[in-house]
This record gives C-alpha cells, sequence and structure tokens, in this order.
C-alpha cells in the first residue's frame, strides 16, 4: 500500500507562519510530526490560557481587597471559564501514539489546511483574551473609574468562551478524518 | 522485556515522588502515562521535560541500567515525580465561634487542580515531607491555614445566623478563599478551582428545628382530631337519618296498610254499588217495558175505539 505523502498546502503558510510567530518549532502536521505539533498547540493553547487566568485571578484579588465585589464576581465566573477552556484542550482527542492518523482515511491538503487554520485561530483568540486581560489589569493599576476593568473583564471572559467552543470544532475536524469514505 | 511500572496504587494518591534508583529490577520498566498524569524526571538536581499521556520506557531498572550503574555510567541522582493533573476535591474540617458566640462547625470543600507545568512546584512539598502526598496530607497541610485565616475571619464577621445560609455568605467566602489561598497552593504547585463552606446545623437551627417539629406535629394532632370530631359527627348524622328512615318507613307501613285496608272496603262497597246500580236498571228496564206495553195496549184500545166510533159513525149515517 502505497501511502500519499500529503506537504504543506502552499494556502496555509500565511496561519503556519502566523503559529510559528508564537510556537517555534510548529510545522504544520508534517509526516511523522503531527502529533509532536498537535501537542504543542494545545501547550500553547493552554499555556497562554494560563496566562489568562493569572492577571483575572489578580484583578479578583484587587477587587476583593478593595471591596468591589461585583468585579471580584465577574473576575471569578471569567475565571472559571478559563478553566473550563483548560480542562477541554488538556483533555481533548489527539489522536493515536503511532501515527497521528493511522486508521483513518487519507489526509488531503484541505485537511491540512483546515487544521492549520484552525490552530492559528484558535492561539490568536487565547492570545487575544491574554491581551485584553492584560489590559484589564493595567486598567486597573490606572485606577480607572469609567468602568472600563468591568467591560474588559466580560470582553476576555467573551472571548475565553469563544476559544472553548472553537477549540471544539478541532474535535469535528479529527472525527471527519476517521470515517473513511463508503466505497460504493 | 520491559514491564509495566505503577506509580499510584490508591485513588487518594496525588502525587508521588519515585527514587530512579531504587527500581532494581533486571526487567527495565516503563510506564503509560494517562491524559491526567504527568511525571518529571530530576536528575542529578535538574529538573527535566514534563511527560503525559504517553509512554515513557526505561524509567528504571534494567540489566543494562545496572551494568552501566556498576561502571558508573549512570546518574547519581534520579528522581521521578509523578502526579495527577485531574480536578479533585478536599473537604477541611472546622469548628469555631461566630460574632455572637453562636458555636458553627462543618467544612470547606475546596476543589483543587494540580496543573501539569506546575507539577514540579510540588518539589516544595516533599522536600519536607514524605514521598507521597494524598488528599489527607493536603489536608493537613492546609488545615491549620484555613482555619486560622479563612473560617475564624470569615465567621467572625457574621452578626445573624441566617447571613451564613445566604448566597452572600458563600460568595464572600468563596472570594476570600480565593484572595487567600491562591499563594500557599500555588507553593505547592495547586489551583483552586473553587470552593465554599459546608456548615452544619447550629443549635438555634436545631431549635428551629425541634421548634417546627412540635408546631407540626401539634398541627398534625389538630387536624387528626378534626377529621376524627367529623367523623364522629358523619357517623352521628348517619345514624340519626338511619331512625328517622326507619321511622318513616313503619309510618309508611302502617299508612299503607290502613290504604289497604280502607281500599278492601271500597271495592266491596263498589262491587254492592254495582250490584244494586244493575238492579236499578233492571227495575227501570222492567218498568219501561210495562210503561211501553201499557202505552201499545192503550194505543190498541184507542185505535179499537176509533173503530167502533167510526164504524157507529158510519151506521147513523146509514140510518
Amino acid at each position: 500500500m502505497v501511502l500519499k505523502m500529503v506537504g504543506t498546502p502552499v494556502d496555509a503558510l500565511p496561519y503556519l507562519r502566523g503559529i510559528q510567530a508564537v510556537l517555534a518549532g510548529y510545522e504544520g502536521y508534517t509526516k511523522g510530526k503531527r502529533r509532536t505539533a498537535d501537542r504543542a498547540v494545545r501547550d500553547e493553547i493552554i499555556r497562554a490560557a494560563r496566562r489568562t487566568r493569572a492577571h483575572i485571578a489578580n484583578i479578583h484579588d484587587a477587587a476583593f481587597l478593595n471591596s468591589d465585589l461585583t468585579m471580584a464576581l465577574v473576575a471569578k465566573q471569567c475565571c472559571t471559564s478559563i478553566d473550563a477552556l483548560i480542562e477541554e484542550v488538556a483533555k481533548a482527542s489527539s489522536g493515536l501514539p503511532n501515527s497521528f492518523f493511522s486508521s483513518q482515511r487519507a489526509v488531503t491538503n484541505g485537511d491540512l489546511k483546515r487544521l492549520i487554520r484552525h490552530d492559528h485561530h484558535a492561539i490568536t483568540m487565547v492570545t487575544k483574551a491574554t491581551n485584553i486581560a492584560n489590559a484589564a489589569e493595567r486598567e486597573l493599576a490606572q485606577a480607572s473609574q469609567d468602568g472600563s476593568v468591568y467591560r474588559l473583564v466580560q470582553r476576555c471572559q467573551q472571548m475565553v468562551t469563544s476559544a472553548t467552543g472553537f477549540f471544539s470544532e478541532r474535535t469535528m475536524l479529527l472525527d471527519g478524518l476517521r470515517q473513511k469514505k463508503r466505497r460504493i | 522485556m520491559a514491564q509495566a511500572y505503577k506509580w499510584r496504587s490508591e485513588p487518594n494518591t496525588i502525587a508521588r515522588m519515585v527514587d530512579g534508583n531504587e527500581i532494581k529490577t533486571w526487567r527495565s520498566r516503563n510506564i503509560t502515562l494517562k491524559p491526567n498524569e504527568a511525571c518529571v524526571f530530576i536528575v542529578d538536581g535538574q529538573i527535566g521535560p514534563i511527560f503525559s499521556d504517553r509512554m515513557v520506557n526505561q524509567i528504571g531498572g534494567g540489566f543494562t541500567r545496572h551494568v552501566a550503574q556498576i561502571f558508573g555510567a549512570t546518574a547519581t541522582d534520579r528522581r521521578i515525580l509523578f502526579g495527577m493533573t485531574g480536578p479533585f476535591d478536599i473537604a477541611i474540617p472546622f469548628s469555631t465561634l461566630t460574632q455572637k458566640g453562636l458555636h458553627v462547625q462543618g467544612h470547606v470543600r475546596l476543589r483543587l487542580k494540580l496543573m501539569k507545568e506546575d507539577l514540579p512546584k510540588m518539589l516544595n512539598y516533599f522536600t519536607n515531607h514524605g514521598s507521597t502526598l494524598n488528599r489527607l496530607n493536603i489536608v493537613q497541610l492546609l488545615k491549620e491555614h484555613v482555619n486560622q485565616r479563612l473560617i475564624a475571619a470569615s465567621f467572625s464577621n457574621c452578626d445573624h445566623e441566617s447571613y451564613i445560609r445566604s448566597e452572600q455568605f458563600q460568595a464572600m467566602f468563596s472570594m476570600n478563599a480565593e484572595a487567600l489561598l491562591r499563594h500557599p497552593l500555588a507553593s505547592v504547585g495547586l489551583t483552586l478551582l473553587s470552593v465554599y463552606a459546608v456548615t452544619e446545623r447550629t443549635s438555634s437551627e436545631h431549635l428551629a428545628l425541634h421548634r417546627m417539629r412540635v408546631e407540626q406535629g401539634t398541627e398534625q394532632e389538630q387536624i387528626n382530631a378534626t377529621a376524627r370530631q367529623k367523623a364522629i359527627e358523619f357517623r352521628e348524622t348517619v345514624a340519626l337519618r338511619t331512625i328517622a328512615c326507619e321511622v318513616e318507613v313503619a309510618r309508611a307501613k302502617i299508612r299503607g296498610d290502613q290504604t289497604l285496608q280502607v281500599e278492601r272496603e271500597l271495592t266491596h262497597i263498589r262491587a254492592l254499588e254495582a250490584v244494586l246500580r244493575s238492579e236499578d236498571e233492571r227495575n227501570l228496564r222492567l218498568m219501561a217495558e210495562h210503561e211501553r206495553q201499557k202505552a201499545t195496549r192503550m194505543e190498541q184500545a184507542m185505535a179499537m175505539f176509533e173503530r167502533v166510533q167510526s164504524a157507529k159513525t158510519k151506521r147513523q149515517n146509514a140510518n
């Protein structure tokens, strides 16, 4: 049986470069490194989520110590959402140990493009959430009174929730690879 | 042929530090780490990469390693730190007083998690404790901190008992715990996911419960008494009605007997009346027949008389 070698699709190169900017060593599911790439992407998402959580936890503590309970509750809810994202990513299905796509249908350029694009979008979303959390903490440090911290924390939670939902699409992509096309 | 190594034999174990040089078997040992398990190698004091969700070969033992150890070609100190990375719950008991001196006891339920990346921080625990960390060890580790910093501070602010059961108290308690426990937990690599206080019934609540039960018992007795009274009244009504019905039946029976006697007499009278009426009718018919015969004879006599008179007249005219 001759396996069809699939190279990195040219269309996905911009996304690949984007991921490589934050994740050195990522080569876009090249053969033999697919499982490694999958773990690297998931580790990067978890790392960014933990950074976000650290910022939001600082906001929570500061708000509680200042008796701003509304803000503390919002921050706590955001932390819970981030915990859910971390758990979702850490316990997501990846593949089999020998080959990422073993005993599955042959992977096509379209599949790789979708996966790489999905990785890029997921990492971008979590990075945005981190940036928002960072901005919220900075606003808090500047003693902003216009409610911008509150809005930023809520925006961060919304971004984290979106990232959680978006990441679950990855399972659908992998499920699509597991289903062999029925030949009539 | 490698042999599988198990680092965890009971579900309460959260982390364990294993000395790699103490794994002395002829066959080398490998381990399969599940997605919620992680391990990190500390070789000659240096922390290595963290493994999870994969099989790790040759973690210790084996003839080759034994030979290499004899020749001094292996690391002097090899330790493997294993940890469970899934969320787990612990319960820390407490007993304290409120602002008004009310005795409160219960337990604090904490949901913790050991992140894979935080596994090396567990070294802070194993430096001063045994080689196995289980839930009970974590409870012992946090018990004093939780009781003194969190419980005492939270319950001393309770000016009335109902506040303990309020959502606001739980929210405040949770936020206070987040702020107070984050750093002590982070120092041993644990992350606090959620926390809440489970308070047992206070003496006042027991009293209120007793009062409520007594009141409910009294109300129940009252309801039963009312129901029994109603049943007696109903039975009385039924008995009276039964007696009345029996009297009515007896009266009706008497009335019915009298009616029957009268009816019998009436029937007899009507029979007599019919007999008399038939006799009257027969007499009338006889009288009518007699009158008719009498009239017929009168007519015949008158007709004979007229014939006689006419014959007499004819004779006179003829003479």
